[in-house]
């Protein structure tokens, strides 16, 4: 059985107490609607981080392949060579946006992928597969990020999730068992007193009867 | 210190909305922003994804572009446990053309929908759509 709250039973507390269990299951189910529909967008974003995974494994099996195949062509020494003089990619910008109470990163990147003149190595110098291998990069990159945008997304929601069913429990496990046995409580109590004070007048009575008689 | 129930309670009703924008901006002038951005009740910002607010231009007309207010509020209800509400006639007509519902000779004002479509809307408008929680 709950536990229950230290209160007087009087008539004034019971009052009291029905009208916060009302307010309590008010904010048991609005939390309960909120942990539905994070766990609903929870699951929307899983399933797009699961195709981007898998998109993502495939580009990258992809991308090594066309970086050995450069390798063969022009050397793994040679490779590092032409590595060195590439420019940096574009910056990304993180901003925020709100899901639910919950910050999640927005990443709204354009596209990575850049010709030849614009990656800073010389194309005379090296052979197609290089291109080759650093056009694919360019396109694992561009999941990459879009996949970190997700996966961040999903953890968060994974927090609130988790924080938001252990106050729904404790309301629907605790915090109204135990009003709702207190309440159960002062009833039986005020019924005690109620059945006390009826006895007490019935003896009086039966006394004040058997003096006049 | 263990807080009161009530304290408990009445703290969680009173967080469980603050996500919701202070003051909502149109979408005519959400596209014209460098950094298409609304503040928030808890006081951070909420930035959208500019792709997101032209695929939203797209649906609507040019005037319809000064009235439509984003972000579009998706309501849940105590009351309608299972079903999710639309109100604006220009956020219904975007809800419906995105469901494929969009019917040109009816204009509703609201919408009462079946959750199990909430997941098709966020997915194709994750930044212009955000939930309230409503107290039946």
């Amino acid at each position: 059985m709950a536990e229950i709250l230290n209160v007087k039973p009087t008539r004034m507390e019971l009052l009291k107490l029905k009208k916060r269990i009302k307010l309590a299951s008010k904010g048991h189910k609005l939390l309960k609607e909120k942990q539905d529909a994070l766990i609903m967008e929870f699951f929307t974003i899983y399933d797009e981080a699961l195709s981007l995974r898998r998109e993502l494994n495939q580009k990258m099996v992809e991308a090594f392949d066309t970086l050995r195949m450069a390798e063969i062509d022009v050397g793994v020494s040679r490779i590092k060579e032409i590595a060195l003089g590439v420019s940096p990619n574009k910056e990304v910008e993180i901003r925020r946006r709100n899901i639910m109470g919950v910050p999640v990163p927005l990443i709204e990147a354009e596209s990575f992928k850049r010709s030849i003149e614009d990656r800073g190595y010389s194309f005379v110098s090296t052979s197609p597969s290089v291109d080759t291998a650093a056009q694919k990069f360019e396109e694992v990159l561009e999941l990459a990020i879009r996949l970190a945008e997700v996966e961040e997304t999903l953890k968060r929601l994974a927090r609130e999730i988790e924080k938001t069913k252990r106050r729904v429990n404790a309301l629907e496990y605790i915090i109204i068992p135990r009003m709702e046995a207190t309440v159960k409580f002062i009833e039986q109590r005020l019924d005690e007193m109620e059945r006390e004070n009826f006895f007490r007048l019935k003896r009086i009575k039966a006394i004040l009867e058997a003096k006049s008689a | 210190m263990p807080r009161e129930p009530d304290e408990v309670i009445n703290k969680e009703l009173s967080r469980i909305n603050l996500h919701l924008p202070r003051q909502k901006k149109s979408l005519a002038r959400l596209l014209e922003e460098e950094n298409p951005s609304i503040k928030l009740r808890d006081g951070s910002e909420h930035h959208f994804k500019k792709s997101e607010l032209e695929f939203l231009a797209s649906l609507l007309e040019e005037e319809e572009k000064e009235r439509l207010y984003i972000p579009i509020i998706l309501e849940i209800t105590t009351t309608w446990h299972g079903y999710f509400k639309v109100r604006g006639t220009l956020a219904v007509k975007v809800v419906e053309k995105i469901l494929g519902t969009y019917d040109i000779l009816e204009e509703k004002k609201e919408l009462t929908l079946p959750r199990y479509l909430l997941p098709k809307i966020r997915r194709m408008l994750p930044t212009t759509t955000t939930y309230a929680f409503i107290m039946g």
